[in-house]
């Protein structure tokens, strides 16, 4: 009995110890950046990056954190050097990384456009909306792609005529999608659904109020 | 017994892993200030620290570990890997070189992000263009209103610090561009031809500019045709004067843009009262067409633009009532391709080819001139990066051009057949020569088959970055100018025209905010003269000098949704040049010219209002060739324009401009006439110009298609 106890104790410590130091890595990257320490993430992620170069999920949340930071405050100054750095990566990663990265495109000419609305508005829709579309072209089902591309649409429909059916239908769609997802890539990007969820709950507020 | 055996071994090993050790160390600049937010760890493994703000960091180790490699990384500094024994010691300390750039540093990392050493000029984009008030989309009308750029009324063309037009040069993909303005006759204002969005940058210098660029006293405007492959679109626009058409198509590594635009005055000119009487309205055909192709590691762009334009009027100038006939015919071809490809990941090769045709005839109260003109250019750029603080460019760049000038009238006339051929070598480092000092340093040596002998231009810029807001820089060089070909007719050129730049620009940038100072002095040598002996003919004894300063403060963040800029240029200049063998300030300087530019973004109404005011004080004008006693001062210049665009929806946007809001009747500028006697006035051809348009912009649409995909 002994024995086997003492077995099983060593193949649940086995598998702890299983746990690479890539993953503990992430992990710590994870933690740091959940507990608010942006800068302390972007370090863990960037000497991860560098000892696995041919990965691209560090690098992917390196230009992630980047961004979100920057939709913070996309009037700070640092903002458009942040986004021509991130431009970089992306541009490395595109051909490898598939669809996540275009998302993450899409995501970083967004930010470019928050930085001068004004000036940036036209050309930059343009951009956006081609990298969320060329992202579903890769994925038909990316829920994050789908979730984008709604809310992009969502958020010019200040000045666009937006049809807000093909738009919650999106939404359905990326949520849908949310629940799906599995992927066996550890730390594969996984964000999105309850930005999603609150974005069809305003959608359905907002539709509210137009039907009274 | 193995299993056991087995975890004893990691046990084993746990332990001794689970005595770590601390490293640490304090990381500076070269000025031993503390380096803050460095990224600091052992290669290969992912515990490590950020310094701190006395730039201290520290981190635990593995006792186990008798050496690795301290490696350290900053976004502005250069990433530093220190082999360590770590048993010997514990604390390092590091020096980390600054990588930090001056503004518009050549970094040729890939594709599309090679960014020129432009630190002297001041770039706009086709936003800048199209949304200021009184240039609806004339990339000269927007110029304009930056800093040491002058546009005359009754002229339209560029003049960059008391400079005449034809002293700057306008670049395409780096190919100079023979043809950069629409066709006119007698006192007709030109305007850019190009489509400002065609451009993905735009920057203008205003002297001291880089030797890759020549035959230009005064300076240059670069355009530069985005390298990227756009996306599919469709473009119309409507407007009281006009229509045009654009598509856009992509596919795979290819775009395919063409645009149609055709522009006839005649319904908005017989709606609106003009000055002059129109007999065949103005009226231009133009189609441009815009192929790009990504290779690996470049690209190709293909540029070619073709227009046709027409005109034939009655204009009564006053106040001698002469009645002037004018009509003019004109036909344009420009192509321009450039090439350009990584050779390595630090090195870039440029292959840009220009080539241009004009036909034209302007006829003038009887008079006629016919002009045939070809143009060729041939540039090769080689631009190299060798090492983090040291990059050069270098290469050729052949001009020539042909052109065929009757003039005359019915009975007499007089033919010219001229062939200029240039050929001009340049080269130039730029060099970091410490973290905050920049030293560019080049020279262009160019060869003309009208003048025997060649010249040498040395030109050099030091930048001092102060801080991260504050840069100042001085900047000096040689320019030389061949005579055109319209100008070889006449005079027989012995030696090249030749002017002296010494620029100093402090630029204050500061959250989105610029002030730009320029303090600037031109000396200009070997321009043409009449000579003393009074035969007429020429000498190049002629001399001229500009001096003055600019200021320059544009601000998009302070006020929210509201953009403005202004600038105000001082210039004094005077020459010795053709006719006056007296200093005189040049018929074409203003002395004072001021620009303020606002554009104020109304969410609620969704739309952008623009409004630009400039000012310039009076021009001076002398009649005979000797008499200085009598001048003729222009009216001071107070323009407001006024431009509203209205969002409709999905990318339709209404665009309203009104010219001269007020409706002001300026005097530009005095003919003289043969006779002699009161000169006549030019003056705009109509108070106000007002342009309604309408424009809309189909993207490729997958909806439809897409919701089928999911």
């Amino acid at each position: 009995m002994k024995k086997v106890l003492l077995l099983i104790f060593s193949c649940c410590s086995l598998m702890s110890f299983g746990q690479t130091a890539y993953e503990k890595g992430m992990q710590k990257a994870m933690q740091e950046w959940q507990g608010g320490n942006s800068q302390g993430a972007l370090a863990i992620l960037e000497r991860i990056a560098d000892a696995n170069p041919e990965n691209w999920i560090p690098a992917y949340y390196q230009v992630f954190i980047v961004i979100t930071q920057g939709f913070q405050d996309p009037q700070n100054e640092a903002v458009e050097q942040s986004v021509s750095n991130n431009r970089f990566v992306i541009e490395q990663w595109l051909a490898q990384g598939g669809e996540e990265w275009y998302v993450l495109q899409g995501m970083n000419e967004t930010l470019d456009l928050m930085t001068d609305p004004m000036n940036k508005g036209m050309k930059q829709s343009g951009v956006i909306i081609k990298a969320y579309e060329k992202a579903l072209e890769l994925n038909p089902a990316n829920p994050r792609a789908l979730f984008s591309l709604a809310s992009f649409y969502l958020n010019s429909s200040k000045f666009m005529k937006v049809d807000t059916t093909y738009c919650s239908n999106l939404l359905d769609k990326a949520i849908e999608q949310f629940d799906q997802q599995n992927s066996e890539v550890p730390f594969y990007p996984k964000w999105g659904k309850e930005w999603a969820l609150k974005t069809q709950t305003s959608l359905a507020n907002q539709q509210e109020k137009v039907n009274k | 017994m193995k299993t056991l055996f087995g975890l004893f071994l990691v046990l084993g090993w746990f332990t001794m892993q689970a005595q770590p050790r601390q490293l640490s160390g304090i990381v500076r600049d070269k000025k031993n200030k503390p380096i803050e937010q460095v990224n600091v760890y052992l290669e290969g493994s992912f515990d490590g620290a950020l310094s701190d703000a006395k730039g201290y960091f520290s981190f635990e180790v593995e006792d186990s570990l008798v050496e690795g490699v301290l490696k350290l990384k900053h976004p502005h500094y250069r990433s530093l890997s220190v082999p360590v024994q770590l048993k010997q010691k514990e604390v390092y300390e590091v020096v980390m070189e600054q990588e930090e750039d001056v503004l518009g540093e050549i970094v040729i990392k890939a594709v599309g992000s090679a960014k020129r050493g432009r630190t002297e000029a001041l770039a706009f984009t086709a936003m800048d263009v199209v949304s200021t008030a009184g240039s609806p989309g004339n990339i000269i009308g927007a110029l304009s209103t930056l800093p040491g750029a002058q546009v005359n009324g009754e002229d339209g063309r560029l003049l960059i610090r008391g400079g005449k037009a034809d002293e700057s040069a306008i670049y395409v993909n780096g190919n100079r561009v023979a043809q950069p303005y629409t066709a006119a006759v007698g006192a007709m204002p030109v305007r850019s031809k190009f489509n400002p969005f065609l451009f993905k940058g735009m920057s203008f210098s205003a002297g001291g500019y880089s030797a890759e660029f020549g035959d230009a006293l005064s300076g240059i405007l670069q355009l530069d045709i985005a390298e990227d492959i756009d996306p599919s679109r469709k473009d119309i626009s409507i407007s009281t004067v006009g229509a045009s058409f654009g598509e856009t198509r992509q596919w795979k590594k290819n775009s395919l843009t063409y645009h149609l635009n055709y522009l006839n005055l005649g319904a908005y000119t017989a709606l609106v009262k003009q000055r002059y009487k129109s007999k065949k309205p103005f009226s231009t055909s133009a189609g441009e067409v815009v192929y790009k192709r990504a290779i690996q590691d470049g690209g190709y762009v293909l540029y070619a633009a073709a227009d046709y334009t027409t005109m034939a009027y009655e204009q009564t100038v006053k106040p001698s009532y002469r009645v002037d006939t004018l009509a003019l015919r004109s036909n344009t071809i420009d192509v321009n391709s450039l090439y350009f490809k990584k050779l390595t990941p630090f090195m870039r090769l440029d292959v840009g080819t220009g080539l241009g045709y004009s036909d034209y005839r302007g006829e003038q109260n009887g008079g006629f001139l016919t002009s045939e003109r070809w143009n060729l250019n041939q540039k090769i750029k080689l631009s190299s990066q060798w090492s983090g603080r040291w990059q050069s460019i270098g290469g050729v760049d052949i001009q020539v051009a042909q052109v065929n000038l009757v003039q005359g009238m019915k009975q007499q006339q007089k033919q010219d057949k001229i062939q200029t051929n240039q050929f001009a070598l340049f080269f130039e480092n730029q060099w970091r020569v410490m973290a905050d000092l920049t030293w560019r340093v080049g020279v262009r040596i160019n060869k003309a088959n009208s003048i025997s002998k060649g010249v040498i231009e040395p030109r050099t810029m030091l930048t001092y970055q102060a801080d991260s807001r504050q840069q100042i820089s001085f900047s000096y060089g040689i320019f030389h100018q061949a005579l055109n070909a319209e100008q070889m007719r006449y005079i027989e050129q012995e030696d090249w025209m030749q002017a002296h730049h010494y620029i100093v620009n402090y630029t204050y940038t500061f959250r989105k905010r610029v002030l730009r100072a320029e303090v600037f002095y031109k000396d200009y040598r070997k321009l043409l003269l009449n000579s003393s002996t009074g035969t007429g003919a020429y000498t190049q004894e002629g001399t001229g000098y500009a001096k003055g300063f600019d200021l320059f403060w544009k601000d998009n963040t302070t006020f929210k949704n509201f953009n403005y800029w202004i600038t105000y240029t001082y210039l004094d200049s005077q020459r010795k040049e053709m006719q006056r063998r007296e200093w005189v300030q040049p018929s074409y300087v203003a002395k004072h010219n001021l620009a303020v530019v606002t554009k104020y973004w109304i969410d609620a109404w969704k739309s952008q209002w623009s409004m630009t005011y400039n000012y310039s004080s009076p021009r001076y004008f002398y009649g005979g060739a000797a008499d200085l006693t009598s001048s003729y001062a222009s009216s001071p210049i107070h323009n407001i324009s006024m431009s509203w665009a209205y969002v409709l929806q999905a990318q339709k946007i209404v665009f309203v401009s009104v010219d001269n809001l007020l409706g002001r009747n300026p005097t530009y500028a005095y003919q003289f006439n043969a006779k002699g006697g009161q000169p006549d006035v030019v003056q705009p051809s109509a108070k106000r110009f007002i342009y309604v348009g309408f424009m809309w912009t189909i993207s490729s649409d997958k909806k439809a298609n897409q919701i089928e995909n999911l």
